[in-house]
C-alpha cells in the first residue's frame, strides 16, 4: 500500500492514502466558536463546508507553521449517520509518500522508518513512524458535533 | 511575514552532476545521480519550509472553493506516417508492425491498381497494396537530395491487420504514435472531394502538421474487397 509521511511536533506519521482524498495547500477559513482549540476553523472544499483539525493543536498544543510544506489532507471521514464526509487536516512536512509491502496496519501501530527504505539510498532512516488512524486520535464525538454545526 | 534569506549550498551545480569545473563529489561514485542523494532532497525539503509568498494563501482558498471539473479524457492513439506529401493516421490497434522497405513483387495478370504485388514479410508473403492509390494521393516527384546515393529514404512497409487479414503497404514516412483526444479532431474541409473524404474521418493537427486522420474499416474493405 501506498504511506502518507508527514509530522506533527517531533513525531512522524504515516497514514494509508486510501483514505486520502486530496492533498491541498493552507487555505484561509473562518473560526467556529466553541469549539476546542484543535478545531483551526471551517474551510471551504469544493463548494463542501469542511472542519478543519490542526494536528499540531491536537498533539503538541501549539499552532501550525505558516510554511509551504504544511499541507491540508483531506480525508473521507466516517460520520455516523451521514457517510463518509471530508475532513481538513493541518499536519507539518506533507511532502512525501512511501510504498510499502505490508497490506493492513502494524500490529504495535509503529512502523520503522528502514522498512519503508530497505533497497533504497537514504541514510537516515531510524526514525519510528507512527500509523496514523483519523478514528482514533480523533474524538468522534466531537467531529460528529462539528459535521452537525455545518448542516 | 518574515523572509528569512534561506542559505543553500548547491553543491549539485558546484561537485556534483551539473557541475562546469573538473572538482567532482565523492558520493557521486555511490549515488550515480544528485537525485539519488540525501543531500539534495534535504536541501528540496528544506525550500518548502520557508513561508509562502504573499497572495499564495487567498489565491489557494479560491481554487479550492470551487468544484473540480473532471473533463471524461478520451484519449485515442493514432499511428502517423506520410505518403507522398500527405500526413494520414490510422488507428495504432491495427498496426502489427512497420519493416524496412523490400522489393514489391508483382502479379501478372492483375489489373489493380490498388494492388502492387506481393511482398516477403519473415518469409511469409503477404498483399502489399497502395494506400496513395485508393486515395487518389499523387505521387511526389523526387527531391534531388533524395536522389543522392548517399541518401537513406525513410520509406517502409507497415504490416496492418483488419479482420484476421493483414495486409502491407509501403508509407514515404513514419512519424509514429501519437496520442490525441477526440475533441482535437475537426471536421474535414469541404474542398476534400471524392475517395479522399470517403476515408478520411477528420483532420488532426499536430506539431504544425495537418494529418488526416482514416476509418479504417471502409478503407480495408475497399483494399481487401478483390483479394481476401
Amino acid at each position: 500500500m501506498l504511506l502518507l509521511l508527514f509530522e506533527i511536533g517531533d513525531g512522524r506519521y504515516a497514514l494509508d492514502t486510501n483514505q486520502v482524498l486530496e492533498i491541498v495547500p493552507l487555505v484561509k477559513f473562518k473560526k467556529i466558536p466553541a469549539t476546542p482549540d484543535y478545531v483551526a476553523g471551517l474551510m471551504n472544499y469544493r463548494g463542501t463546508g469542511t472542519p478543519v483539525i490542526d494536528l499540531n493543536q491536537l498533539v503538541d498544543s501549539v499552532s501550525f507553521e505558516d510554511v509551504l510544506s504544511t499541507r491540508i489532507i483531506i480525508v473521507n471521514y466516517p460520520v455516523a449517520g451521514r457517510g463518509d464526509r471530508p475532513l481538513a487536516l493541518i499536519a507539518n512536512n506533507v511532502t512525501e509518500t512511501a510504498s510499502v509491502q505490508m497490506t493492513k496496519p502494524p500490529p504495535a501501530g509503529v512502523i520503522m522508518d528502514k522498512s519503508l527504505y530497505e533497497d533504497e539510498i537514504i541514510p537516515d532512516t531510524n526514525n519510528i513512524i507512527q500509523w496514523f488512524d483519523p478514528q482514533k486520535t480523533l474524538s468522534d464525538k466531537d467531529i460528529t458535533m462539528l459535521f452537525e454545526a455545518d448542516a | 511575514m518574515q523572509t528569512a534569506e534561506l542559505k543553500i549550498d548547491d553543491c549539485w551545480n558546484r561537485i556534483g552532476i551539473w557541475r562546469s569545473g573538473k572538482e567532482k563529489c565523492p558520493e557521486l561514485d555511490i549515488v550515480i545521480h544528485c537525485r539519488n542523494c540525501p543531500v539534495f532532497s534535504r536541501t528540496g525539503h528544506k525550500l518548502l519550509r520557508t513561508p509562502p509568498p504573499e497572495g499564495y494563501r487567498s489565491e489557494c482558498t479560491k481554487v479550492l472553493a470551487t468544484k473540480k471539473e473532471i473533463k471524461p479524457l478520451n484519449v485515442k492513439t493514432a499511428f502517423v506516417f506520410r505518403t507522398g506529401n500527405n500526413w494520414l493516421a490510422l488507428p495504432s490497434h491495427m498496426i502489427q508492425e512497420v519493416v524496412n522497405m523490400g522489393q514489391i513483387h508483382s502479379l501478372p495478370n492483375i489489373n489493380s491498381n490498388v494492388l502492387r504485388g506481393l511482398v516477403n514479410i519473415h518469409g511469409q508473403l503477404q498483399i502489399c497494396v497502395s494506400i496513395g492509390r485508393v486515395l487518389g494521393i499523387e505521387k511526389r516527384t523526387r527531391t534531388e537530395e533524395e536522389l543522392a546515393p548517399d541518401h537513406i529514404s525513410p520509406e517502409r512497409l507497415v504490416v496492418v491487420k483488419q479482420e484476421n487479414h493483414l495486409v502491407a503497404f509501403p508509407v514515404s514516412e513514419v512519424k509514429g504514435i501519437i496520442h490525441y483526444t477526440t475533441d482535437m479532431v475537426k471536421d474535414p474541409p469541404v474542398t476534400v472531394s471524392g475517395s479522399k473524404a470517403v476515408y478520411t474521418e477528420g483532420i488532426l493537427q499536430l506539431e504544425g502538421k495537418d494529418i488526416g486522420l482514416l476509418k479504417d474499416r471502409p478503407l480495408f474493405k475497399k483494399l481487401t474487397k478483390d483479394f481476401g
